[in-house]
């Protein structure tokens, strides 16, 4: 992996030192609250309903073990022993004292990382597949391309004060698992050649109030001109972005009112402009790529790899993880271990400082002193040898990290909701609780196979809604919790946003209404059909019927009934 | 208003307010007033300023900026970035190579990010700790682009 050099350090710690500098003239009165909002937010800085929330940023989702115990001394020194993962690969802390973050960035300085530009209208951190580098269906790794990304979009001086914040997201594979239809610029692997790689290019994609899934602004770009395009895209929006109405500040909105002709035609002039100004040279990148190099691989783990069969034969425990939670790997003898962070019980990718321990020490002991986050708010062991999953499983097992759920329905994508945000209409982990509680066979879920279900407490979407193959919305309604049902989303390569079910449903009901989504799907299925394909086939109405009722009725009679 | 402005040396410096007011001091026209003195012919004397507003297009000002010794671009709001962009266009694009002065609400911690969008001169708000402003472009000194 990419490690941090002498001058990346020494940015961390001017940075860190900067930042105590505004911390202070803060607290001393010297910086006006608001500008100081804008300030603490470009590193990262909310200040939530209890306290204030931190993010830090873990660039493309990679994590070397060391790192990973610093995550665990940040969540016992400075917050209340946990923490939670996003959506976009980072992990946030949300009981800090504001005279401490300075301290606690310092920390994380040490080990290379940082809270740089995970808030504010800026580009934020970028985000990839988190099965870059192993999985079978790999055009290239995109983590040398993620981290060219990274370090020019890192306190860019013309970039740092966007209409609105700025995602960018990159994949190298075949199917996408980096939702990069759904990111505003979202960058599409398509081609290696010896001396070249070509990326699709993708634009004015974005989920929130306004949800659009982006379009292709760029058939073909060569990598070297991947900065310079970048930048281009960039620069259009920055002097062209709506500023009046922070709602229709993104980019989707600056596309889809030009249009993508005439947005593709000003970017392709503003390219012409910088495309020699912005050089990315060969060696620059066959320079970065010597970081991204596949780890020393035991060419022996394969004859070895045959254990693992007489493990599942005798262990039905061990083989219903191995079954849910490990993917097949590049390398003969190999396997990706998913760690599930989707425990019941447990808030959807929270993880407490003793996990964040024992995963760094497992990784050290079996996959390469390497630790990914996933989208999914999982995290992932990449390159664990097939003979050693008996016993990773069994310590993976001992702290609560094993639940062997990863793409079922257990496997839900949750934002902290009510519980947490200030921004949220209604709570979203009262959701997983009920729906965990109500759907507690492992059995059943296996039955019910690989469903995506996604939930955010407010229409600003953290949690995805718009894309799960069932996604809920939480909304407000006489200061109750009510919960907006969409089916049909979908975040990969067959991107596209939900359908909306019918009426609002109370929380109470919510489970209620999950049964008849998924006995719907039962009856309905043919053989070996997921329920994003059956939804395909038969629509939205049958599920609408056994969730309604009679279609005369309104939700709230038929459902409170 | 103090001016802090940039020595041939790359260092930051006030400008010296007892210096007398420069000629090129008492005109500033904006874009839109310019180009309608262009068209009807009513150019009267070289003015020495332009100033840009954040929506001004830059291509209407791309054969003109040759003309001004001094432009100026306007920050209505320090979150406000659109000046950034169209410094770093009118020095890397159009090659105006004359004074490039930020004015508005420009504050401390953006200081250095005009530096480098290509502004030398940069008018600051009134009581400013111009010691304690001159220590911001020093703050950062790894720069990745």
């Amino acid at each position: 992996m990419y490690v941090c050099n002498e001058s990346d350090r020494t940015l961390l710690q001017e940075r860190v030192h900067q930042f105590r500098g505004q911390v202070d003239r803060f607290l001393s009165g010297d910086l006006p609250e608001e500008e100081f909002k804008q300030l603490r937010l470009r590193n990262g800085l909310y200040m939530q309903l209890h306290a204030p929330m931190l993010r830090v940023a873990i660039p493309y989702g990679l994590l070397s073990s060391d790192q990973v115990r610093m995550l665990a001394h940040v969540a016992r020194t400075y917050d209340r022993g946990y923490g939670h993962m996003t959506t976009r690969q980072n992990i946030q802390y949300n009981w800090l004292k504001l005279e401490q973050v300075p301290d606690l960035l310092a920390d994380l300085a040490r080990v290379g990382m940082h809270a740089i530009q995970t808030s504010g209208n800026v580009v934020r951190n970028i985000s990839t597949d988190h099965l870059a580098g192993v999985a079978e269906d790999e055009i290239e790794d995109p983590r040398l391309w993620c981290e060219l990304l990274r370090q020019w979009s890192t306190l860019h001086p013309e970039f740092y004060w966007l209409p609105r914040k700025f995602k960018i997201a990159v994949t190298g594979a075949r199917k996408d698992r980096a939702a990069i239809r759904f990111h505003d610029i979202g960058l599409r692997i398509i081609e290696r050649t010896d001396t070249e790689t070509i990326f699709e290019v993708w634009v004015g994609g974005g989920l929130g109030r306004s949800p659009f899934k982006g379009q292709v602004i760029r058939e073909r770009l060569p990598g070297k001109h991947l900065l310079s395009y970048v930048e281009a895209i960039l620069r259009v929006y920055n002097l062209l972005g709506r500023r009046d109405n922070k709602h229709k500040a993104r980019i989707k909105i600056l596309v889809n009112a030009l249009g993508i002709e005439e947005f593709r035609r000003r970017v392709e002039d503003e390219w012409q402009v910088l495309i020699d100004q912005v050089p990315l040279a060969a060696q620059d990148i066959s320079k970065m790529r010597t970081h991204f190099t596949q780890p020393d691989y035991d060419t022996t783990a394969v004859e070895l790899a045959d254990r693992v069969t007489f493990d599942l034969e005798r262990d039905s425990d061990f083989a219903a993880w191995y079954e849910r939670n490990t993917r097949a790997h590049r390398q003969p003898g190999y396997r990706v271990v998913y760690v599930s962070l989707k425990a019941p019980g447990e808030a959807p990718g929270d993880i407490s400082a003793p996990q964040l321990e024992q995963v760094a020490s497992f990784a050290d002991r079996y996959s390469f002193g390497e630790v990914r986050t996933t989208h999914g708010q999982n995290l992932v062991l990449a390159d664990v040898p097939m003979m050693d999953l008996y016993n990773l499983w069994q310590g993976l097992r001992a702290h609560g990290l094993a639940t062997p759920n990863i793409g079922t329905l257990a496997d839900m994508i949750c934002c902290p909701g009510g519980d947490y945000c200030s921004l949220a209409n209604a709570g979203s982990l009262n959701v997983t609780r009920d729906l965990n509680r109500r759907f507690d066979s492992l059995d059943y879920l296996y039955d019910l196979g690989e469903i995506e279900i996604k939930i955010s407490g407010c229409m600003n979407g953290c949690g995805h809604h718009h894309i799960g193959h069932i996604g809920v919305l939480g909304v407000e309604k006489h200061g109750q919790d009510w919960y907006q049902l969409t089916l049909g989303g979908a975040s990969g390569e067959d991107g596209a946003l939900g359908e909306r079910l019918g009426k609002a449903v109370p929380a109470a009901k919510i489970a209620d209404v999950f049964e008849a989504l998924l006995t719907t799907y039962l009856n309905e299925r043919d053989p070996g059909e997921r329920f994003i394909d059956t939804w395909r086939r038969v629509g939205t109405e049958p599920f609408q019927r056994n969730v309604y009722g009679d279609p005369k009725k309104t939700a709230e009679r038929s459902l409170a009934a | 208003m103090a001016i802090l402005k940039k020595l041939p040396s790359g260092h930051w410096q006030p400008e010296d307010s007892t210096a007398a007011i420069e000629p090129t001091d008492l005109r500033v026209v904006s874009l839109a007033d310019w180009l309608d003195e262009k068209e009807s012919g009513r150019t009267q004397e070289k003015p020495a300023t332009l100033r840009l507003l954040p929506a001004d297009s830059l291509r209407a000002a791309a054969a003109e900026v040759k003309n001004f010794e001094r432009i100026e671009i306007e920050f209505p709001s320090f979150a406000d970035g659109r000046g950034y962009s169209q410094a770093r266009v009118l020095r890397r694009c159009y090659g105006y190579d004359g004074e490039l002065r930020a004015v508005g609400d420009v504050r401390r911690d953006e200081l250095d990010f005009l530096d480098r969008c290509g502004f030398d001169s940069l008018q600051l708000p009134d009581g400013i700790d111009l010691t304690d402003a001159l220590k911001a472009f020093d703050e950062i000194t790894v720069r990745y682009q």
